[in-house]
């Protein structure tokens, strides 16, 4: 009986895809300067990301569990990807054009980590992370 | 995927045309942080949670091949006796070809006290039998789920699906550590085990991270159980029931946190001091009893322990 749970079991894993609960520890990065206990993050695969002008709209599914959006606006579109990382590296404009597709869909498989801090004079920094790196 | 409507207050809204710095405004939904914002509204996805399908079916098959490790007389769990568990550790510690990374002896007995003094009150104790040293620059930084990762175990894991094999090296994308779960032998046992940051072990570089803790936390994943915020406040959260629930990752250590506030998880403040939070070290000093029977269940069931 138990063998045929087990395959069950994976055979119903495997029709979930690459989504994995998480069994991880995040340390903070030191260019988040947010007080530690106002911060908290979003990790996951991106299901969203739209740019308007200076704004971007993005979608999250955490590695545990939950799905979260988020829109951050700028003055400029610059002051707006001042708050990017890519791979914990400053982020460039043409960095920008990395997140897509030759169709212009976000690249499956895309993910980030979203610093979200308390302090209303902290906005989110989010680093995306690349697939296939 | 239903979009999410998002509104931003007329507060918010002058921030971000009239201040220059910092100049970028947020609107944010799922509230990971009620307080975060107070200007903004939220509002919850309303997509389905791959990883909180996962858990589900995880914790399916967990019940349909669960062991009974205390063998109680009416067939249900009894918790084994503190202690009572034994599990073998392979310690591995990579190196560069520098010798950045080498451990003395002393160094390695004092991050497993610090693992045997936090599993104290629960059956597992953990017994050091071998220990080894690889000079590797690639496995140095080696990274989650990639080629070096998958080379490294294939090289060194020593034991079966009860032996615990950890991995110390200077691991990258600001990771202190990752495991397996104990559901994941079976399909792949090479990758079983625990990577954990070297400088994370105590006195190392790691900094709020450098207790020792992150092994404990890592352990705590290959023994099965979830982070506190697995589900955030909705639903079966990290299926152990005296752990409140928690919308999101806490860190530092915000004493008096209360993350989920409405709904039938609202009850209790945030365990932000049981060691599968991710705040600080010098904060997480417990695990629960709940998850104490989970990690003796889990790996009796999966592990064979
Ligand atoms: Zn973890």
């Amino acid at each position: 009986m138990n063998t045929i749970y087990h395959f069950i079991f994976v055979c119903m894993l495997s029709l979930l895809g690459s989504s994995e609960v998480a069994a991880q520890r995040l340390a903070v990065p030191e260019y988040v300067t947010c007080d530690r206990n106002q911060l908290t993050s979003w990790q996951g695969e991106i299901t969203r990301v739209n740019r308007k002008g200076n704004s971007v709209d993005l979608a999250i599914e955490t590695d545990y569990g939950t799905s979260e959006s988020m829109t951050m606006a700028g003055a400029s579109w610059e002051e707006v990807i001042a708050q990017f990382r890519l791979a914990g590296r400053p982020f460039t404009a043409d960095d920008w054009s990395q997140l897509f597709d030759t169709e212009g869909n976000h690249r499956r498989g895309l993910r980030a980590i979203i610093w979200l801090c308390q302090a209303d004079d902290q906005p989110p920094i989010v680093n995306w992370q690349l697939p296939g790196r | 995927m239903k979009k999410t409507a998002l509104s931003v207050s007329i507060k918010t809204v002058l921030s971000l045309c009239l201040l220059a710095s910092p100049g970028v405004a947020l609107a944010q939904s799922g509230a990971a942080m009620d307080n975060a914002n107070n200007n903004a509204k939220f509002k919850r996805c309303g997509t389905k949670h791959p990883s909180i399908q996962e858990a589900a079916l995880k914790e399916q098959h967990f019940t349909a091949m669960r062991g009974k490790p205390g063998g109680g007389d009416d067939g249900g769990y009894t918790p084994r006796p503190a202690g009572s568990v034994s599990v073998d550790v392979h310690f591995h510690v990579i190196t560069d070809s520098s010798n950045n990374g080498a451990l003395s002896s002393g160094e390695i007995n004092s991050q497993m006290a610090v693992l045997n003094d936090a599993y104290a009150g629960t059956p597992f104790t953990f017994n050091l039998v071998a220990t080894t040293v690889t000079a590797n620059n690639a496995w140095y930084n080696v990274g989650y789920n990639t080629s070096a990762e998958q080379q490294m175990k294939t090289a060194l894991r020593q034991g079966d699906a009860g032996t615990l094999n950890i991995y110390a090296a200077n691991i990258g994308d600001g990771l202190l550590g990752w495991a397996t779960f104990p559901s994941s032998y079976a399909s792949a046992p090479l990758d079983d085990g625990v990577v954990i940051l070297t400088d994370s072990m105590p006195g190392g570089d790691a900094a709020p991270y450098n207790e020792g803790d992150t092994l404990t936390h890592e352990v705590g994943h290959w023994l099965g159980l979830y982070h506190t915020f697995q589900g955030g406040c909705s639903g079966s959260g990290d299926y152990v029931a005296d752990t409140p629930a928690e919308k999101s990752p806490a860190y530092g250590c915000p004493v008096g946190r209360d993350s989920c506030t409405k709904g039938k998880n609202a009850a209790g403040l945030d365990p932000i001091t049981n060691f599968m939070d991710y705040t600080d070290d010098s904060c997480m000093y417990e695990f629960s009893e709940g998850q104490s029977a989970r990690a003796d269940e889990q790996s009796n069931t999966y592990r064979g322990l």
